[in-house]
């Protein structure tokens, strides 16, 4: 089940795109909720009474509230990263600020079936990856996290700290062993530390900052292998 | 006499390599030529002098020291810059001459030699001086990074200044000659080396300019077409606006939509085929698409990148090579097809150029070599395009499948200080 929001000042854009939603989730068999918001202030009320919605197509020009501060809103005050957010405008050129605010893709009007169900087909595939949980024993107990929820781990003597957004746990185990049971997403970047890459906000050759600006260093013997890695995965 | 002359173009060719030494520390200064002419002249002039007359080697160690810390002055006000490069010019000069003295002959303090091993001297300070350039340079990523050959040549000069001692003894006018010719042609060959380098970047730097110019006139074309159209819309709008509520009246739905479909299309600029709002990539994607559209069947854009980018390479000269090149081999095949992606994800621009192709590649020693009648037409090529993008520790890759030849390559956008 995924909460699907449409939030554009045009109401027959939203129409349209809406029955594009419906369209496509008829096809695949998936189930889905559709919610519309025709003003960037009311979609921020509905999230901030902690509502919750997975996919977002917004609306770069809207009125008052632009695209980009709903964007900003969204990752910076509400911290929430996990939100597949699909801009959509009327122009061609953006703003540098929108880059920040991580968007899964841009869609140009007039927007087609296929964009949508490009960009959908994407957007599921990230959530799906994103709610499997990564497992590990502290003490007698098991504990789950969503590897979603993984900004990176630190392996500090032989303790490996996970760390996410809203905090720290850590447990007994070895980087090597970890490395090979982490999905895609996740990269070496240094022998103490794997990153999940939905997390970074700017690579460098020697360096990543992270979303919530932590600066780690890129040993030098996976430079080369992290540089490849970003070129075949884009 | 014969040693005055050895020692007064050894002392000229020391002074020649103590002023690349301070090239390669601190960069080519164009300001205050008459106080450098005067300050390498005067430590010519006075280490001479003091050498031929003295003989001592503390007179000539401080002499050398203050000489050479007075000409870093010229260039840095900085005492501990100052201390290393001086010292470390010394040592090598120290170094070689022991190198080059020692071994030959029993050395008193006071007493004058042959000044025939100075020259040999003089030869090895050049081949340290190489090396340095060489190592400095790759570490800054200079353009000019010299070839290694380059050093055979003083290297060949002192196998030559060994051999004639050796078989004719260590006087003779002739060795004189020899030697001081020597050091006129190795000066001459670095000196037309440096003048003929200098000459080629700025060849490159002006055809990378004449392409720029290229890209933003027709740039500035495409902007005025579309600003005329718009002007003649705004012009005809109340005629167009009359026409669609006459038809709006009569209830004409699909004659309103055929209306408002042409408007849309007139008012659509051919030319103007991406428009990120960044005008250096504006203006070579359109340069060279409108020709791609010209020439070929199918082309795909797709580009994701904020308005302003700052970045600190040419992108036009990788974007413009790269799609000459594509274009150039869709043109030849069946297909006729080109897909071009760009984007900005996580300060990481990333490029794809995929291009229907025919044909068979050649593998070179370096990578794919041109299937391409003139090479000399093609602008840089591929394989210099990689380097462009190994400088700035990017990474490029080239994927032939069957009939489609694949380009992707990252560039880092920004740094990060830590």
């Amino acid at each position: 089940m995924y909460n699907i929001g449409i939030c554009d000042d045009g109401r027959n854009i939203c129409s349209s795109i809406e029955n594009m939603i419906l369209l496509y989730t008829k096809e695949r068999e998936i189930k889905a909720d559709t919610k519309v918001w025709y003003t960037g202030e009311g979609l921020c009320r509905y999230l901030e009474q902690g509502n919750h919605v997975d996919i977002l197509f917004l609306d770069i020009e809207l009125f008052e509230l632009t695209g980009i501060e709903v964007g900003d809103f969204i990752r910076n005050q509400l911290e929430n990263r996990e939100m597949q957010i699909i801009y959509i405008s009327g122009k061609s050129s953006y703003a540098q600020k929108l880059f920040k605010t991580q968007p899964m893709d841009f869609l140009i009007k007039p927007i087609t079936q296929p964009q949508i169900d490009e960009a959908l087909d994407l957007a599921v595939k990230i959530i799906g990856k994103n709610s499997e949980t990564f497992e590990f024993k502290n003490g007698k107990e098991y504990y789950y996290v969503s590897y979603g929820e993984i900004m990176y781990f630190v392996s500090e003597g032989r303790k490996i700290k996970i760390i996410t957004p809203h905090g720290e746990q850590e447990f007994y185990g070895k980087m090597r062993e970890l490395e090979k049971n982490l999905p895609g997403e996740f990269i070496t970047i240094h022998q103490s530390y794997v990153i999940n890459r939905e997390y970074v906000a700017r690579y460098t050759y020697e360096m990543v900052e992270l979303t919530n600006g932590t600066i780690l260093t890129i040993s030098k013997a996976n430079r080369k292998q992290v540089r490849e890695k970003i070129l075949r995965e884009g | 006499m014969i040693d005055m002359i050895i020692c007064v173009s050894t002392n000229l060719f020391r002074v020649y390599l103590i002023r690349r030494f301070m090239q390669i520390f601190f960069g080519c200064r164009e300001e205050g030529k008459v106080k450098q002419v005067l300050a390498y002249g005067g430590f010519f002039l006075v280490n001479t002098v003091t050498y031929l007359m003295f003989h001592l080697v503390w007179v000539n160690i401080i002499c050398n020291l203050a000489g050479i810390s007075l000409i870093v002055l010229l260039y840095s006000k900085s005492i501990k810059m100052n201390l290393f490069v001086t010292c470390s010019i010394y040592l090598i000069n120290i170094g070689c001459d022991t190198i080059s003295v020692l071994p030959f002959i029993e050395y008193r303090d006071g007493e004058s030699f042959t000044q025939i091993y100075v020259v040999i001297s003089v030869f090895l300070i050049f081949i340290c001086e190489l090396f340095t350039e060489k190592i400095i340079n790759e570490r800054k990523h200079t353009e000019n990074v010299q070839n290694f050959t380059l050093i055979l040549v003083p290297l060949c000069s002192v196998a030559i200044l060994c051999l004639l001692i050796y078989t004719k003894g260590n006087a003779g006018f002739g060795l004189v000659i020899i030697s001081v010719g020597l050091l006129m042609a190795n000066f001459l060959i670095f000196y037309l080396y440096n003048m003929l380098s200098s000459t080629l970047s700025q060849k490159y730097e002006n055809d990378v300019l004449r392409q720029k110019i290229q890209n933003y006139s027709n740039q500035i074309n495409i902007m005025l077409q579309g600003e005329e159209k718009v002007k003649a819309l705004r012009h005809d709008m109340k005629h167009h606006m009359s026409e669609l509520k006459l038809m709006a009246m009569k209830n004409e739905n699909k004659a309103i939509q055929k209306y408002i479909d042409d408007m849309e299309e007139f008012i659509e600029n051919p030319n103007e085929i991406v428009s990120s709002g960044n005008v250096e990539i504006d203006s070579v994607l359109n340069y060279m698409l409108q020709r791609a559209k010209k020439e070929l069947r199918s082309v795909n854009i797709k580009i994701q990148i904020p308005a302003a980018v700052s970045h600190f390479f040419d992108l036009n000269v990788i974007l413009g090579n790269l799609l000459e090149n594509a274009i150039e081999a869709a043109m030849q095949t069946e297909e006729k097809r080109l897909d071009v992606s760009i984007k900005l994800k996580q300060g990481v621009m990333w490029i794809k150029i995929e291009n229907s192709f025919h044909g068979s590649l050649k593998k070179g020693q370096h990578g794919l070599l041109t299937t391409k009648e003139k090479k000399e037409q093609h602008g840089i090529g591929l394989s210099n395009v990689r380097k462009i993008v190994e400088k700035y520790n990017g990474i490029m890759e080239i994927c032939p499948h069957d009939n489609l030849f694949c380009v992707k390559l990252i560039l880092y956008m920004s740094r990060i200080e830590n």
